[in-house]
């Protein structure tokens, strides 16, 4: 290998152009990949396939041929996992003749139960419910590299705590706020040109439903932080947060 | 005692007692848990847990990975590991002479297995499933888990949150080569510090070539080879 670092060349290979299906038999589970899309990459077709399934610490790896022929180098039993519920897969290219070198990938392929027939799309924001919050009601969690909204289960009827209007309206822009600050502030934006990346389906979010243009491209914090600020007051707007928190201010009163 | 699950009410009970905890630590275990059968449900008559107390999270991952081998799904068996943190809770939070127990975040008592960033710190499954990925030689994960059970070194912090990192065979036996000294069988000195050459450093550089390179496909020398000069008071080269 040579040392050299390459952050452009890559070519990011979508999820919805490889499907990978489950097909059950006596001996285990075993899958089946439909890989004929890579033809509709710039890759050079003698280059190297390889896929990988994975869940939790299991791991396992299987030669596919070549992209000019993609094709199993040995049998495609998941023999490392006992059920293949929550299985993902990466899809990896990688140059012949330049050891290792990565040219194309994919990941994060759920692998299709049986008669399941394509990718569903994962939600803008996940809702878990966890024990671990103590006294705050809800969190903002990124460790699973894509936001989840934490949700307190140590409080009574906690499941309608995130329909309550007192919460969609004063938590909701907070969650935005906090999000678009992680996203530009923390990670520094770095999936905006990959479409299925959390980052560019926030903004392309944010994009839709506020009018507020184009993220600033430099680096100016001042602006970035006005852009954020335009966004929460226009999804507040849209969601007509002031009437829903006015409507049960009332109540309490 | 035989190999049970908690079931719900179990789990409430046991969840309700950390919480005691925090504001009581001298609160006593409740162990109905173990013995009540509302709160529990048995996994297989056959399977005996024993009462060890593991020296290291290598012990308890080895002892773990024997016991739990016929075991469908295991590892993503939450209300399994609950029985198991509850089995073992006098090894896990041991009290002191005052009856005082010292308790760690909730995650070290109930495990998150979805969540591959923290996984790792659920005082059981963590070694479990490290020991697990590595099975066909696990002695190349031995840096990740040399210490006592309750202590997650930054070697194993550090490779353990990215699932890419850790079960790589190539990644996990450099991290071992690198930061683990079999003669004292811990960790070599200033492997636990941030600064050049440590782990995180290790992860650092390792990300960045993640970026252009398939890690999968290299060995364990050629990675070693690649490292910046940083590494060679570990490497000793």
């Amino acid at each position: 290998m040579i040392r050299r670092i390459n952050y452009t060349n890559r070519i990011r290979i979508r999820r919805k152009d490889i499907l990978i299906k489950l097909r059950e038999q006596t001996d285990g589970n075993w899958f089946d990949a439909d890989l004929s899309k890579l033809s509709d990459y710039d890759l050079p077709p003698e280059s190297l396939v390889f896929l990988e399934a994975y869940r939790q610490t299991n791991w396992m790896r299987f030669g596919y041929g070549h992209v000019g022929a993609p094709a199993p180098e040995k049998d495609l039993l998941l023999k490392q996992f006992d059920s293949p519920e929550g299985i993902l897969f990466r899809v990896k290219v990688t140059a012949l003749g330049d050891a290792h070198k990565l040219i194309a990938e994919a990941d994060a392929i759920p692998l299709l139960m049986l008669g399941q027939e394509k990718i569903e799309k994962d939600p803008l924001l996940s809702v878990k419910f966890s024990h671990e919050l103590g006294d705050e009601i809800y969190r903002i969690d990124f460790a699973d590299d894509r936001p989840l909204l934490l949700i307190n289960c140590e409080i009574e009827n906690y499941r309608q705590i995130a329909h309550s209007r007192i919460f969609l309206s004063l938590v909701y822009p907070a969650v935005l706020r906090e999000i678009l600050t992680h996203i530009i502030f923390v990670d520094r934006l770095h999936g905006e040109d990959d479409i299925e990346h959390w980052h560019y389906r926030w903004v392309r979010f944010v994009k839709q439903f506020s009018g507020v243009g184009e993220l600033p491209k430099n680096e100016d914090a001042d602006e970035q932080t006005d852009w954020i600020q335009k966004a929460v007051a226009a999804f507040a707007k849209k969601q007509k947060t002031r009437d829903k928190f006015v409507e049960s201010w009332r109540n309490e009163l | 005692m035989k190999l049970a699950r908690l079931k719900t009410p179990g789990m409430d009970r046991f969840n309700d007692y950390l919480g005691e905890l925090e504001s009581d630590p001298t609160a006593e275990f409740p162990v109905e848990l173990l013995t009540f059968l509302g709160y529990f449900e048995m996994i297989d008559e056959e399977l005996d847990v024993l009462p060890y107390k593991f020296k290291t999270r290598w012990d308890a991952a080895r002892y773990l990975n024997t016991l739990l081998s016929g075991i469908t799904d295991a590892e993503r068996d939450i209300n399994l590991w609950a029985w198991l943190t509850a089995f073992y809770f006098d090894v896990l939070c041991p009290a002191n002479d005052a009856g005082e127990r010292r308790l760690r975040e909730r995650a070290a008592y109930f495990p998150e297995p979805e969540n591959y960033k923290r996984y790792y710190r659920h005082l059981l499954l963590g070694p479990y499933l490290i020991y697990h990925a590595h099975l066909d030689y696990p002695a190349r994960a031995i840096a990740l888990l040399c210490k006592p059970l309750h202590i997650i070194t930054d070697v194993e912090a550090q490779i353990a949150a990215s699932q890419e990192l850790v079960t790589n065979r190539a990644v996990v036996e450099l991290a071992t080569n690198l930061y683990y000294d079999p003669k004292t069988k811990t960790t070599k000195p200033g492997a636990g510090g941030k600064g050049p050459g440590s782990p995180r450093r290790l992860v650092s550089v390792l990300n960045q070539f993640d970026l252009t390179w398939d890690l999968y496909a290299a060995t364990t020398d050629e990675l070693m080879n690649l490292l910046p000069k940083e590494f060679e008071k570990f490497s000793g080269k």
